[in-house]
C-alpha cells in the first residue's frame, strides 16, 4: 500500500518528480528458507529455481538475478539510508570505530532483564550493552556468554565481554556479527546443549546440495546427540572439532561456511563442558536429561505437594507437609524438571 | 581468443586461457581431478566438494570444477590438506550411501565368484557364459558343483524373501551343460618364458596352474599319486564326484599347456631346492593335508583302526580294504560320513560314533539324512576312550557316554564324560575320521626350510600367500588346515597373481577394492525384502532312492541327478539381483579405493527411500543418492524435459519425480542420460537379469535410428551385448542419445523372428524368376548397404526406392531423436525415387523398409530385415543387428559417422551386406573396402570414404538433402517394443 502511495505521489515509477528518472520497488515475498539468505540463493529463489547457492565468481554484481548486474542489500542497510541523505555521509561516520562506521541493531534476548530491538553505536563493548542495556542477568545466575550472530554465529564467553562491537573484533573471537541476533546466557545453560540447538536448526535448513554441510552438520549433530545423551567418547570431541573445520572449508555458501561455528566456538571457550559430559557423564549446567537425576532436599521441602501434582509421569511422593516423606521415583522420572520450575522453597537438587 | 596467462599448479608454470576453470587447466596437464557432480555435458555445479584444491590466499579450499584460474594463481591439487578433505568428503558421502556394492554370495565365496553375474546369464540361458564367467575365479566348476558346501547360499538375500537361491545347483548345472558342449578352455596368456613349478595336483595347484598359465607362466604341477585333484578325488567318493566329469575339468585346465609329473613326491622324489636350480622362478607348495588326525587314545597305532582320509584314499586306488562285518565311523563331518557311505558299500554294517548330538555335527544335514538313508546306525553323545585289541590287533572301542555341558569357543556346547558311563563295542574296522592335518616331512631335509605352525601348516601370508623362504609360495589346506575345496581354489588364484607380481619383479601386494555391504543376513529384516517379490519354492536336485544309489554300479553310480534346464533358469530367475548394477563402473567405489575412504569413520544414520522400479526402463535406487544432482541437471539442462528434481531439503534431499510420483507420470522419454551420469547405482536401467551387471568390453559404434549418427558405447559381455551407453565427449548430437540408441539392443536380445528355409538360395531363385523387380530400401541404411541395394536393383534391371513418410512434427526434444527426417542426398545420387503406391512390380525386395499389403499387391516379396516387417513374404531373410554392423553413415548434416561391429555371440550369422552380396551373386559386396572404392568413383563427394584412419565422423562434400521419412522395420519393431512396455514411441 505504501508502495502505491508513493506511486501515486510521484515518488516512484516512471520519471520521478517529472525527472527523466525512473525507479520502482517491487516486494517478492520468499518461502522463508534460511539458506535463502544466501544471496546467490536468494536470487535463484526469485528467479523461480530451488533456493540453492551458486558458484561465485560470477558475483551478483556481474551477473545476478535473471543473468543481469545485481546489487544486493539487507533491509537494514537500506533503513540507514533516509538518515545519511538526511544528515550526511560524514555524521554517520562520526559514530563507531576507525573501521566499523555507525551503528548496528541487535535483537538482544535471553537472560537478561531488557530484551528487545536495540541499536547501538559500534564499538560498545559487549558487556556494556548486556549491563546499560539489558539490565544485567534476570536470573539469579550470573551471565556466562552471549552467542552472536544467530543460529549460524558463535558463542563469546564471559572473559571476553569487553570485546567492542565490531566486525574484526567479533569475527576474531569466532562468532560473527551476523543478523545481529545476541542470545543471552546464564550458568544454567549447557553450552553443548547449546550447539546441538543451534546446529540441529542449521543442518534442517540446509538446502542439501553440498556434501560437507548436507551430511556433515547432521553427523554434528548426531555426534553431539551423543555426548548430550552421555554416550560420547573423547574421540568424538575431535571427530567434531575435525568435522567443523572441514565442513567451513569445504561448502559453497555462507550457511555451511558458518554452520558449524556454535560447536566451534563453545568446543573453544567451554571445552572443559563438552569433556564432563564425556569423561565424568555429568551436566555442569544440569540441563541433558540423559545427564542428570532429580532429588528432593528433604531438609528444604515444605511437602506442598505442588511437584506430585505437576510430575507428568507420577513419580514423587509423599505425605502433606510431612517434607522427609517425599521422593522422587528415579526410575519412573524424565527428568523433565517440571517439579523445579514449580518448586518454590528450591527443594529439588538437579545433579 | 581469450587472454593467456600463467598459473602455478603443484609448483609448475603453467599457461593456459583465462576463461579456463581449474580442473580444465589440471586435467589438461595431466592431473586428474576426482568428481561426482561434473559433466562435461553439464555446467559447473559445485555440489560434491570432492574436486576441491588449494589455493594459495583463498580462505577455504575452491571447488576445481567451477573456480576459474586467475593470473599467478597458485594451485595444490594434493596437498595434505586436499587429501584429507576428499576423504573426508568421501567418508561423509558413504556414511549415507546404502547398498551392497558387491551380493553377498559373492563376497562369502571364498573364491569369490561373481555369482549374481553367472546366475544372470543362466537365467537368460546363456550357460556358457555363465561358465566363461565362473572360470574367470573357479577353475573348478564341475567340480564344486557337486560338493561345494555352498556358504553363498547362507548369505543369500533371497533367503529374506522366501529361501536362498539353489546357487551351488545352478552352478553345476551350467557347467555340466557346457563340459558337455566345449569344456571351454581358457585361453593363456602371452607366454613370459619364466616357469612355476607347482606342487600338489589338487585344487589349488590346478587353480593356480589356470591363472598362472592365464598370465602366460609356464606351469609344471608335481603330483605324489597317479592321478589329480587331490582330495576331490582321493577324500571324496565318486558317487559324489564322477571321475569322469573330473578327469574331462581337470583336462581342460591342462589343455592350456600345463605339463604334469605324476607320482612325484616331495621330499621323495625331488626337493624345493631341486626345483629352484631347475630353473623354476618359483615354487608353490599345495601339498594338502593328507594326514589323518589321531584321537589321541590307547592303541589307535595298531592295525585294525584306519584313518578316514587314508581309508578313503585307499578305496580310491584300488587297494584291497579288510573292513569285515562291522565297521565304527568316529566323527560327525563330511568326511565322517563319506566313510561310513563307502564301507556301507563295502559290504559292512556301520555304526557312526559321534560326542555330540546331531544338532552339532557340522557336515552338511543332506549328507547326514542320505547316509542314515543307506543303512549306517548313528550313536551320538558316545566317544572312544581306547581301542580294544586283541593279538596286537584292534576288536573295537571301549567308549563313554557323553553329555553336553558349556558352550566352547566355537559356540557349540562341550560334551563331558558321564562317569562310569564305559562300555565295549565290537568292530572288525574302527576309522576315525576326525579330520586331517598336513603332512610337513616332506620338507624335513630341505636346506631352507619355510617356517610352519604348531597345526602343521605353512606360515604364510594370506592376502599374499608368501610364506618364509623367497620365491615359495603356500597355498590350500596346507597353509590354512584343512578346508573346503572352494577355498583352496580361492587360494590357488590369489598365490598365482602374488607370483606374477613376485616373477615381475613388483612389490607382492594383492589389493582389494572398496565395498559396502547392508549387513549379514541374520541382522536384516525379512520385512524389508520379503513383500517386494513374488515368493516362490527353491528348485531341489533329485536325488535317487537308497536303495538305488546302493545298488546302482554296486554302488558306485552318481547319486545326485542335478536340475533340469527350465528348472535351472527358473531358479536363476529367482535372484533378486541385491548386488549393486554399478558394480564395475562405479565412481564412489573407485574413489573410495583410491582414497582409502571408510563409511564407519563418520557413521550415523542413512536415509531409507526404497528403490523404485514404476518405469519399466528406469529405476531410481535413491538410498544409493549421493545428491550430486547431474541427474537433474542433465534432464533439464541438456534434455530440457524436468522430469527429475530435488524433493525435501538438508539431510533428507532425495532426487526424483516431483511428489514421489513416479518417472512415468512425467514427461521423460526414457532417454536414460540420467543412468550415463549418475556416478552410483541410483539410476540405471530396469532390465534386472539383462544387464547382469558384468564387466564388459566397449565398441563405439553409431547408431542408425535415425539421421543423427550419434554415437553409441556398446558393452559386451561374455559374447552378449548387455548395454548401451552415450559416449561422453563425442561430437555428434552433444553425447546424447535417445531411448531407441539406449534400448533396442533389447530386440536382439528378445525373440529373434526366423526366417525362410535356405532363404539366401529361395531369393535368389525368385529374383532370377522376376520380370520386374523394385528394391524399397530404408532410409536408415549404412552407405555401404545402400550402395549394395543400389547394385541389387541395377543387376535385376530394376529400380531402388525409399520409403517417406510424414516428416517431424516440430515437438522435438532437444537431443531427442530426429523423428521422420532423413538425408536422402546419397538414395538422390544413387538414383533411388520416393515410393509410391502406384509402382507396380512383381517382385519387391524390401531392405529394412516397410510396405503396406495394399501397396505390394501382386508382388512376390522378399525382406531383408533383423526384425519381422509384418508382412507376408515369398521370402524372408532374417540378418543380424544393425547394431552389429560395419560401416559408415550419412547424417542429416552431410558428415558421415562409422559403425564398428562389437564381437558377440551372433544370433544371426547373416549381415545386411552379406544378404545382398548373395542375392546378387556378388562377393565383393561384402568387402566394405570395396563398396568404398566404388562408392567414391560413383559419389565423388565421398571420396573421403577411401581414406578413414579411425576417426568417428568424417565430413564430406555431400549437400544435405533432408526428405520427410518412414521409420525403418526396426524403428517400428522399436515402437511396437515401447508400446508393450506400456510407453510411447515413434
Amino acid at each position: 500500500m505504501e508502495l502505491e502511495q508513493a506511486r501515486n505521489a510521484g515518488f516512484l515509477g516512471k520519471n520521478i518528480l517529472g525527472s527523466d528518472f525512473s525507479f520502482d520497488i517491487k516486494i517478492k515475498q520468499g518461502a522463508g528458507a534460511f539458506v535463502c539468505g544466501e544471496e546467490t540463493a536468494l536470487l535463484a529463489s526469485i528467479e523461480g529455481e530451488r533456493g540453492m547457492p551458486r558458484i561465485r565468481p560470477p558475483f551478483p554484481a556481474i551477473k545476478g538475478l535473471f543473468a543481469s548486474p545485481t546489487i544486493i542489500n539487507n533491509v537494514e542497510t537500506l533503513s540507514n539510508l533516509p538518515w545519511i541523505i538526511n544528515n550526511g555521509g560524514a555524521a554517520y561516520a562520526a559514530i563507531g570505530t576507525e573501521k566499523s562506521k555507525g551503528t548496528k541493531v541487535f535483537a538482544l534476548a535471553g537472560a537478561v532483564k531488557n530484551g528487545g530491538l536495540v541499536e547501538v553505536p559500534m564499538g560498545m563493548t559487549i558487556r556494556q550493552m548486556l549491563e546499560e542495556i539489558g539490565g544485567g542477568s534476570a536470573t539469579k545466575h550470573p551471565i556466562k556468554a552471549v552467542q552472536l550472530g544467530g543460529p549460524s554465529g558463535g558463542c563469546i564467553p564471559e572473559s571476553l565481554f569487553d570485546t567492542p562491537i565490531e566486525y574484526e573484533a567479533i569475527n576474531a573471537t569466532g562468532a560473527i556479527m551476523g543478523s545481529g541476533g545476541m542470545i543471552v546466557m546464564d550458568e544454567k545453560t549447557c553450552m553443548v546443549d547449546v550447539a546441538k540447538f543451534f546446529l540441529d536448526f542449521t543442518q534442517l535448513e540446509s538446502c542439501g546440495k553440498c556434501t560437507f554441510c548436507r551430511i556433515g552438520t547432521v553427523r554434528m549433530k548426531e555426534i553431539l546427540t551423543r555426548i548430550c545423551d552421555g554416550e560420547g567418547t573423547m574421540a568424538d570431541i575431535d571427530t567434531l572439532e575435525e568435522l567443523g573445520e572441514q565442513i567451513k572449508d569445504a561448502s559453497l555458501c555462507g550457511l555451511g561456511q558458518t554452520a558449524p561455528n556454535p560447536v566451534l566456538t563453545t568446543l573453544k571457550y567451554f571445552r572443559a563442558e563438552y569433556e564432563a559430559h564425556v569423561k565424568d557423564q555429568r551436566c555442569p549446567a544440569g540441563v541433558c536429561k540423559g545427564l542428570i537425576s532429580h532429588t528432593i532436599i528433604q531438609d528444604d521441602c515444605t511437602g506442598c505437594s505442588i511437584c506430585e501434582r505437576y510430575c507428568p509421569v507420577d513419580c514423587i511422593e509423599g505425605e502433606l507437609k510431612k517434607p522427609e516423606t517425599w521422593v522422587i521415583d528415579k526410575d519412573v522420572c524424565i527428568n523433565c524438571g517440571m517439579c523445579v520450575e514449580v518448586c518454590k522453597p528450591d527443594a529439588i537438587l538437579v545433579a | 581468443m581469450s587472454d593467456q596467462i600463467t598459473i602455478t599448479l603443484n609448483g609448475q608454470k603453467v599457461e593456459t586461457s583465462a576463461e579456463a576453470t581449474i580442473r580444465e587447466v589440471a586435467e589438461a596437464n595431466g592431473t586428474k581431478i576426482p568428481t561426482f557432480c561434473h559433466d562435461d555435458r553439464l555446467k559447473p555445479f559445485a555440489a560434491c566438494f570432492l574436486c576441491v584444491v588449494e589455493v594459495e590466499g583463498a580462505r577455504t579450499l575452491l571447488p576445481a570444477c567451477s573456480t576459474r584460474v586467475a593470473p599467478d594463481m597458485v594451485i595444490h591439487t594434493d596437498s595434505e590438506k586436499v587429501h584429507t578433505s576428499r576423504r573426508m568428503a568421501l567418508d561423509l558421502t558413504l556414511s549415507d550411501h546404502a547398498g551392497d556394492c558387491i551380493a553377498p554370495c559373492e563376497s562369502t565365496c571364498p573364491a569369490n565368484i561373481d555369482i549374481q553375474g553367472y546366475v544372470a546369464h543362466i537365467a537368460n540361458g546363456n550357460f556358457e557364459s555363465a561358465v566363461r564367467l565362473i572360470k574367470r575365479r573357479n577353475p573348478l566348476p564341475v567340480v564344486c558343483g557337486r560338493i561345494c558346501p555352498h556358504p553363498c547360499e547362507s548369505e543369500c538375500r533371497r533367503a529374506l524373501v522366501d529361501e536362498a537361491i539353489a546357487i551351488n545347483p545352478l552352478k553345476r548345472f551350467s557347467s555340466e551343460y557346457e563340459l558337455e558342449q566345449g569344456p571351454f578352455v581358457v585361453p593363456p596368456g602371452e607366454e613370459t618364458g619364466k616357469k612355476v613349478a607347482v606342487i600338489g595336483g589338487g585344487p589349488a595347484g590346478l587353480a593356480a596352474a589356470q591363472f598362472l598359465r592365464e598370465l602366460g607362466h609356464g606351469v609344471e604341477i608335481f603330483e605324489a599319486l597317479p592321478e589329480l585333484g587331490g582330495m576331490a578325488r582321493y577324500g571324496i567318493p565318486r558317487f559324489r564326484m564322477p571321475w569322469d566329469l573330473m578327469d574331462r575339468e581337470i583336462k581342460a585346465i591342462l589343455d592350456m599347456g600345463v605339463t604334469v609329473h605324476h607320482n612325484q613326491r616331495l621330499g621323495t622324489d625331488f626337493s624345493v631346492q631341486d626345483l629352484k636350480d631347475r630353473g623354476f622362478g618359483a615354487v608353490l607348495l599345495a601339498i594338502g593335508a593328507h594326514k589323518p588326525k589321531p584321537m589321541r587314545i590307547e592303541n589307535e597305532d595298531v592295525p585294525g583302526v584306519m584313518g578316514g582320509v587314508d581309508f578313503l584314499r585307499e578305496v580310491v586306488l584300488g587297494n584291497e580294504v579288510e573292513v569285515g562285518k562291522s565297521v565304527a565311523v568316529i566323527g560327525g563331518g563330511d568326511t565322517a560320513m563319506d566313510c561310513c557311505r563307502v564301507a556301507r558299500r563295502l559290504g559292512a554294517d556301520v555304526t557312526l560314533l559321534y560326542r555330540r548330538t546331531q544338532a552339532e555335527m557340522p557336515s552338511l544335514p543332506i549328507e547326514q539324512e542320505e547316509t542314515e538313508e543307506e543303512g549306517v546306525e548313528f550313536r551320538f553323545l558316545t566317544a572312544p576312550v581306547e581301542v580294544l585289541m586283541e593279538n596286537g590287533k584292534s576288536v573295537g572301542l571301549k567308549v563313554i557316554t557323553m553329555e553336553l555341558g558349556e558352550p566352547d569357543a566355537s559356540g557349540r556346547r562341550r560334551p563331558v564324560p558321564i562317569e562310569g558311563s564305559e562300555e565295549d563295542l565290537n568292530f572288525d574296522l574302527v576309522i576315525p575320521a576326525i579330520g586331517q592335518d598336513p603332512d610337513l616331512s616332506c620338507i624335513d631335509n630341505e636346506a631352507e626350510k619355510p617356517e610352519t605352525t604348531r597345526w602343521r601348516t605353512f606360515i604364510y601370508d594370506e592376502n599374499t600367500c608368501v610364506t618364509s623362504v623367497d620365491g615359495v609360495f603356500a597355498a590350500g589346506d596346507c597353509a590354512f588346515g584343512p578346508d573346503i575345496v572352494i577355498r583352496a581354489v580361492g587360494e590357488g588364484r590369489k598365490a598365482a597373481l602374488a607370483i606374477d607380481q613376485y616373477l615381475n619383479g613388483a612389490e607382492v601386494k594383492l589389493e582389494k577394492e572398496y565395498a559396502i555391504s547392508r549387513g549379514r543376513l541374520a541382522d536384516l529384516e525379512m520385512a524389508d525384502y520379503s513383500p517386494r517379490f513374488v515368493h516362490k519354492k527353491r528348485a531341489l536336485e533329485s536325488v535317487q532312492p537308497a536303495e538305488v544309489r546302493l545298488t546302482n554300479e554296486d554302488g558306485w553310480a552318481p547319486i545326485n541327478m542335478g536340475l533340469e534346464q527350465v528348472q535351472a533358469m527358473a531358479e536363476a530367475s529367482r535372484c533378486i539381483e541385491c548386488g549393486c548394477n554399478a558394480r564395475f563402473d562405479c565412481d564412489l567405489r573407485n574413489y573410495a579405493t583410491e582414497y582409502g575412504a571408510d563409511e564407519s569413520r563418520i557413521a550415523g544414520d542413512k536415509r531409507n527411500y526404497e528403490e523404485d522400479t514404476r518405469h519399466p526402463l528406469i529405476k531410481i535406487e535413491s538410498d544409493k543418492c549421493i545428491t550430486c544432482a547431474s541427474c537433474v541437471r542433465i534432464c533439464s539442462e541438456v534434455r530440457e524435459i524436468n522430469a527429475l528434481s530435488f524433493i525435501k531439503r538438508g539431510f533428507s534431499t532425495k532426487i526424483g519425480p516431483v511428489f514421489g510420483e513416479a518417472l512415468t507420470t512425467t514427461e521423460c522419454d526414457a532417454c536414460g542420460m540420467c543412468t550415463d551420469v549418475c556416478p552410483t547405482g541410483t539410476l540405471s536401467a530396469n532390465t534386472g537379469k539383462e544387464t547382469g551387471p558384468w564387466i564388459s568390453n566397449t565398441t563405439v559404434t553409431t547408431c542408425t535410428s535415425c539421421s543423427k549418427g550419434c554415437g553409441l558405447e556398446i558393452h559386451v559381455a561374455e559374447g552378449n551385448v548387455v548395454k548401451v551407453r552415450s559416449v561422453n565427449g563425442d561430437p555428434v548430437n552433444g553425447a546424447s542419445i535417445c531411448a531407441e540408441g539406449r534400448f533396442n539392443y533389447q530386440l536382439m536380445n528378445g525373440e529373434i523372428p526366423s526366417g525362410s528355409p535356405n532363404a539366401l538360395e529361395l531369393g535368389r531363385n525368385i529374383l532370377f524368376e522376376a520380370q520386374k523387380v523394385v528394391v524399397l530400401v530404408s532410409p536408415q541404411l549404412t552407405v555401404e548397404e545402400t550402395f549394395a541395394a543400389a547394385r541389387l536393383a541395377r543387376d535385376n534391371g530394376g529400380d531402388i526406392y525409399y520409403a517417406t513418410g510424414t516428416g517431424i512434427t516440430g515437438e522435438e526434444k532437444p537431443f531427442g531423436k530426429m523423428r521422420g527426417e532423413g538425408n536422402i542426398a546419397l538414395l538422390n545420387r544413387l538414383g533411388a525415387k520416393r515410393w509410391s503406391p502406384g509402382v507396380r512390380a512383381d517382385c519387391i525386395v524390401l531392405v529394412d523398409a516397410p510396405v503396406s499389403a495394399q501397396d505390394a499387391e501382386g508382388a512376390k516379396i522378399i525382406s531383408i530385415s533383423s526384425v519381422d516387417l509384418n508382412i507376408e513374404s515369398a521370402c524372408r531373410i532374417i540378418v543380424s543387428d544393425p547394431l552389429l554392423a560395419s560401416g559408415t553413415f550419412l547424417n542429416r548434416d552431410g558428415s558421415l559417422t562409422v559403425l564398428n561391429a562389437a564381437v558377440v555371440n551372433a544370433p544371426v550369422e547373416v549381415t545386411m551386406l552379406s544378404a545382398i552380396a548373395a542375392l546378387t551373386g556378388q562377393k565383393s559386396l561384402t568387402d566394405i573396402g570395396f563398396i568404398r572404392a566404388e562408392l567414391a568413383k560413383e559419389v565423388s563427394e565421398l571420396a573421403a570414404l577411401t581414406k578413414l584412419n579411425g576417426e568417428r565422423v568424417i565430413e564430406t562434400a555431400l549437400k544435405p538433402e533432408p526428405a520427410p521419412v518412414a521409420l525403418s522395420g526396426r524403428g517400428q519393431a522399436f515402437a511396437a517394443h515401447m508400446q508393450g512396455k506400456g510407453l510411447s514411441w515413434s
